[in-house]
């Protein structure tokens, strides 16, 4: 080693192998910059140390090793590493680089990563689709096997095609009708008719009925929904869509009921909440008419339009008896009206009749009638109508006589008591009332009836005293005419607000009032009263439009038309309003 | 004495060296030793990444000459190492008056 001395050798020793992203002369610029400190230090050792002669002396021959070790060590000594220190600038410069780097690295680690998560989850979810796909496709061979072993159990060849795995746009549509329970027996006579459900219908419809077997092909068809239409001896009817897939043949089991099938239905009364006492509630018989309708939407077994007519009534217990048809166990007798029926006889009206010269009718409950827990229904969408109200003959100690009303009283509702004479209004049922109620099969449902309610509520009387025109109304509390009321009624002169007592408009007042009072629980002896005085004045009244009048004359009076009981004057004294004679003036 | 040299110091004074002009590593060094009459020794560890690190801020810039046969590196100040040093000197004598007047040096006001 000579005065140009070189450590690049030294310097390079533990720098790190070349990089891609090196600069060219980054390595080399950093031993080139070090190794000319050190050479300067080398030199300046040299000189301090004396050894410069030696080693100048040397130089033509040769530095001995060991001056040189001696000059290094003091070089080094100073200088530190220089090997560390060409490492270390070597890092320093390459710093943001190799972050990059790792940053780099880093990301696509990570990005590789979420691709290889994506994948798994993918695998996944295609795995889990083709489970249930294995699954719905043994579920389908299943049940075709089963639909073979059906069809085979037959004395016929089976009319079924082969499930095709391709892909066809016309496929076979066999239906197959069993009665009661899926494997139940086959069913022969059912109409299929087999519609497109599309408005623009791409084929006609096409009717086929079952066989043997129970089977009714279609036949081949257009994938897409259809309108199936089952027809059950011309009496149940049921109709729902199904789809047809491209390449799938379909084949339907539809259980259907009996062609005879019935329903028993429980009925439960719902009675008016009105305040009647218990003697009255025991005279109220209740009826309601079920009417069958032609409804065929849904998915509901439904009766053709051949309408099926109940009437049922139901007794102040709750329990039901059926009437209307060949068992009546109630013999109808309608009073002056040309109904028409089996079981109706007209009679003439009694003349000494009091309830039943307002009465629509007379019913006999037959000995031999025994009521029902329930009836039966064929299945099919009803309408149940409240019919009206029958109440109980007194005259009748076997209590099986009622006559019977057209609807019940169906007064409107006064608010406050009070009644504008004129704007009442005739009973309108609810639309509880027009519900339409379906009988299914199977069904247990238990109807519940209401009878109307909200109507019977108030009645007012106005009444001309010669104080002026004064209103006695009912109490809506107890819905009892007061024989006070009473009283005041037959000492003035009346004006029936437009009272529409059992759905028609009182062609009688007296026949209304007298009504009236039977249903407000007035003592035989009260209504005796009361006949004694009307009857005779009868021809007092008068009517007004909707307004009816009615002119008792005071107790003691000369009345041509009839006398009032001798002591109907003190009956009157305690609840009528003081008389005031003609130029006095009331106190 | 050693002496150790608070944060950035050791930046400062090369800037200062090199504010005088152009100068390679090995000199840079002994001109610290020699304005601080041997106090501060600048080890070539620190002094080499305290050089590259400026050239990397810019606050230096270099560029090679050829010395006895070696390639050799100068160092000078930019402009704007220029005005960093302005800065650092106004640091480091606010830092000056603040130690001398907690030591009760005088001229700790100047």
């Amino acid at each position: 080693m000579g005065n140009r001395q070189d450590f690049q050798h030294i310097l390079s020793a533990r720098l790190p192998a070349g990089n891609d992203d090196e600069p060219a002369s980054l390595r080399q610029d950093i031993l080139d910059e070090l190794n000319d400190h050190l050479v300067c230090a080398w030199n300046r050792e040299r000189m301090r140390t004396g050894l410069l002669s030696q080693a100048s002396g040397d130089a033509q021959s040769q530095d001995s090793e060991n001056v040189r070790a001696a000059l290094w060590q003091r070089v080094e000594q100073r200088f530190g590493d220089p090997r560390a220190l060409a490492r270390r600038l070597w890092f320093d410069a390459m710093w943001s680089r190799i972050m990059n780097q790792r940053f780099l690295m880093a990301a696509i680690c990570l990005l590789v990563a979420t691709s290889l998560g994506s994948m798994a989850l993918a695998w996944q979810s295609l795995a889990a689709s083709r489970a249930l796909a294995e699954k719905v496709q043994s579920a389908n061979a299943d049940l075709l096997k089963e639909l073979r072993s059906i069809v085979e159990r037959q004395p016929v060849a089976p009319v079924v095609a082969p499930v095709s795995t391709q892909p066809r746009e016309w496929n076979q549509l066999l239906i197959r009708c069993v009665s009661e329970t899926p494997g139940g027996k086959p069913l022969e006579g059912i109409s299929v008719t087999c519609a497109d459900a599309e408005p623009s219908s791409r084929l006609p419809p096409k009717t086929v009925v079952t066989d043997k077997q129970g089977l009714a092909e279609i036949g081949q068809v257009l994938y897409g929904q259809y309108v199936l239409t089952v027809s059950i001896a011309d009496k149940l009817k049921r109709s729902y869509k199904i789809s047809v897939y491209p390449g799938q043949d379909r084949k339907e089991v539809i259980v259907c009921p009996p062609p005879n099938a019935v329903v028993q239905v429980p009925l439960q009364l719902k009675p008016p909440e009105v305040h009647l006492t218990e003697a009255m509630k025991k005279r109220f018989w209740y009826q309601f008419r079920i009417q069958s309708l032609s409804h065929e939407a849904g998915e509901n077994w439904l009766v053709q339009p051949n309408k099926t007519q109940l009437t049922i009534a139901i007794d102040p217990d709750g329990r039901m008896w059926r009437f209307g048809d060949a068992n009546t166990p109630l013999a109808e007798q309608y009073y002056e009206q040309p109904w028409q029926g089996a079981n109706v006889e007209t009679v003439p009206r009694p003349a000494d009749a009091s309830l039943a010269e307002f009465a629509l009718g007379r019913l006999t409950l037959s000995s031999t009638a025994q009521p029902m827990e329930r009836f039966e229904l064929p299945l099919g969408a009803y309408q149940v109508r409240f019919d009206g109200v029958a109440v109980v003959d007194d005259r009748d100690p076997t209590e099986r006589a009622f006559f019977i009303f057209s609807e019940q009283p169906a007064f409107r509702p006064l608010p406050l008591g009070i009644v504008r004479p004129g704007r009442s209004e005739p009973y309108e049922p609810t639309d509880k009332e027009k519900g339409i109620r379906f009988v299914t099969w199977p069904s247990t449902e238990t109807w519940i009836l209401e009878a109307p309610r909200k109507k019977l509520d108030l009645v007012e009387f106005l009444v001309n005293t010669p104080e002026g025109s004064s209103s006695v109304a009912i109490s809506p509390a107890s819905h009892v005419l007061p024989t006070d009321r009473l009283d005041i009624l037959l000492d003035r002169e009346v004006v029936l607000a437009n009272v529409p007592l059992f759905g028609r408009r009182v062609q009688f007042t007296s026949q209304g009032v007298l009504t009236y009072a039977i249903l407000c629980h007035l003592t035989k002896e009260e209504l005796q009263k009361f006949r004694e005085v009307s009857k005779p004045n009868r021809g007092l009244y008068s009517s007004s439009g909707p307004r009816l009048k009615y002119q008792i004359h005071p107790a003691g009076e000369e009345d041509k038309r009839g006398t009032l009981p001798a002591d109907f004057e003190d009956r009157l004294k305690p609840v009528l309003p003081p008389r005031v004679k003609p130029g006095e003036k009331a106190e | 004495m050693e002496i150790r040299l608070v944060s950035g110091t050791v930046e400062m004074l090369v800037m200062e060296v090199l504010s005088a002009g152009a100068s390679y590593g090995y000199q840079i060094g002994q001109t610290v030793l020699e304005r601080s009459q041997s106090l501060f020794e600048l080890k070539e560890g620190s002094l080499y990444p305290a050089l590259h690190k400026l050239e990397r801020e810019g606050v230096l810039e270099s560029y090679w000459t050829e010395h006895d046969g070696r390639r050799r590196k100068y160092y000078r100040l930019t402009a704007n190492g220029l005005k960093d040093l302005e800065r650092r000197r106004a640091e480091w004598q606010a830092l000056a008056r603040g130690v001398n007047g907690v030591l009760g040096l005088s001229g700790s006001a100047s």
